[in-house]
């Protein structure tokens, strides 16, 4: 298969594979949890992977907003 | 971060807050007139706010407005003024004004993008000069702006200064209806307000990076 | 959010990184990201995955009667180097506590009280 492809079937499959096995996991998300990985493009043009980018090198601090050009 | 330049109407004598938007959680509603016990007078003829902040305030006239919910404006006074709504002037301290440069200048022009944006008035900046405000580098925008759908409009004067790694700022807005005439006064006792203004004690990020620098980071 | 764009040098000198997460695809974040200046990335969460996992579906669920993606709340969460979360806040962000905890989290790591 493509390069391209597999990688697109992997950002798709990848976070629907983590839905379903989740499942109401993340509604209890707390303190002392392992955080959920993820593999997910960002405006800055590049995927973002947690274990890649971020797993053993800095702090990271998520900010979830509802929608972009919304008061934040 | 987040201004609260709207206007607040006054309803009888007893003066209440509407909810008018603030973006970034700042309500109006959120402030009351506060009683003179958070400001304690000094023998120089200034008061204190708490134990933060010492300057000259403006005559009783003008109430108190302190931000009860921890916001990012702290503190500021609130002039209801003669004439049709919205006749009033509020000035303020705000530690945190929009943007994210610690470049004057950045932080300047982003500034003016975000200034009343949710209010309906069409900004216009008309001056920009540097200044010093205690000692510590300044920029003062001028800017001003009507809003045609509510028939009001508003002037207003900012001070961005430097603060260390930091930019805070004063800032000045007097609303009229369309057809009202802005006043010289009420820019003149913010002026004094700002050129008074002392800190009386380090704040969170002084402290902060300070204990950062004690850690190695 | 220009706050964390604001604090960003201090987020340096802890070496934390901010990533933002919203519904929209990745254009409309960049446009977004670009007209207030912040220079962190923001992930898109188009299939619900990332809000889902991360509980900001706490009030409503992730889609909607026709499938659409519900809006989620805000929520900040830190995670240490480990990954393993650290801090969850619901709505607006106490900026400082993140900044307190992040000392503290480095003060940690090197052993400290």
């Amino acid at each position: 298969m493509h390069k391209k492809t597999m990688l697109a079937l992997a950002m798709v499959s990848i976070p629907i594979l983590l839905l379903l096995t989740l499942g109401n996991a993340g509604a209890q998300l707390k303190v002392g949890d392992e955080a959920p990985s993820f593999t997910l493009p960002t405006s800055q043009g590049k995927l973002a992977d947690y274990y890649k980018d971020y797993y053993g090198k800095h702090y990271l601090i998520m900010t979830f907003f509802p929608a972009a050009f919304t008061p934040v | 971060m987040n201004q609260n330049h709207r206007k607040c109407r006054v309803m009888g004598t007893w003066v209440l807050f509407p909810v008018a938007v603030m973006v970034f959680g700042l309500g109006c509603a959120a402030m009351q007139p506060e009683k003179p016990k958070t400001l304690t007078l000094t023998e120089r003829g200034t008061v204190l706010f708490l134990d933060k902040y010492e300057f000259k305030r403006p005559p009783q006239n003008w109430f108190l407005m302190k931000n009860l919910e921890g916001g990012d404006f702290e503190l500021g006074f609130l002039l209801m003024e003669k004439g049709e709504f919205p006749s009033q002037t509020t000035f303020m301290y705000d530690a945190e004004p929009y943007g994210g440069s610690q470049n004057l200048e950045t932080r300047a022009k982003y500034y003016c993008t975000r200034f009343l944006f949710n209010s309906g008035i069409d900004v216009r900046v008309t001056k920009q000069e540097k200044a010093t405000v205690g000692g510590n580098e300044a920029i003062v925008l001028y800017m001003d702006g009507e809003n045609p759908n509510r028939s009001e409009k508003a002037k207003s004067k900012v001070y961005l200064v430097k603060k260390g790694n930091r930019i805070v700022s004063f800032v000045c807005t007097m609303w009229r209806p369309m057809n009202g005439t802005y006043a010289q006064e009420p820019f003149d006792y913010f002026e004094t307000f700002v050129h008074s203004f002392t800190f009386l004690k380090k704040d969170f990020y002084e402290n902060f990076e300070e204990e950062l620098k004690k850690q190695g980071l | 959010m220009d706050a964390h764009q604001r604090d960003s040098y201090l987020y340096a000198r802890l070496n934390a990184r901010v990533l933002g997460v919203s519904k929209d695809d990745p254009i409309t974040n960049k446009l977004f990201a670009e007209s207030l200046e912040l220079e962190f990335p923001i992930v898109s969460n188009g299939l619900a995955f990332m809000a889902k996992a991360y509980g900001a579906y706490s009030e409503k669920p992730p889609f909607g009667p026709d499938g659409s993606i519900n809006t989620f709340g805000r929520r900040t969460v830190v995670i240490d180097k480990k990954g393993i979360v650290r801090y969850i806040k619901d709505g607006s962000p106490i900026n400082r506590e993140i900044l307190e905890l992040l000392l503290t989290l480095e003060k940690e790591s090197r052993g400290q009280k």
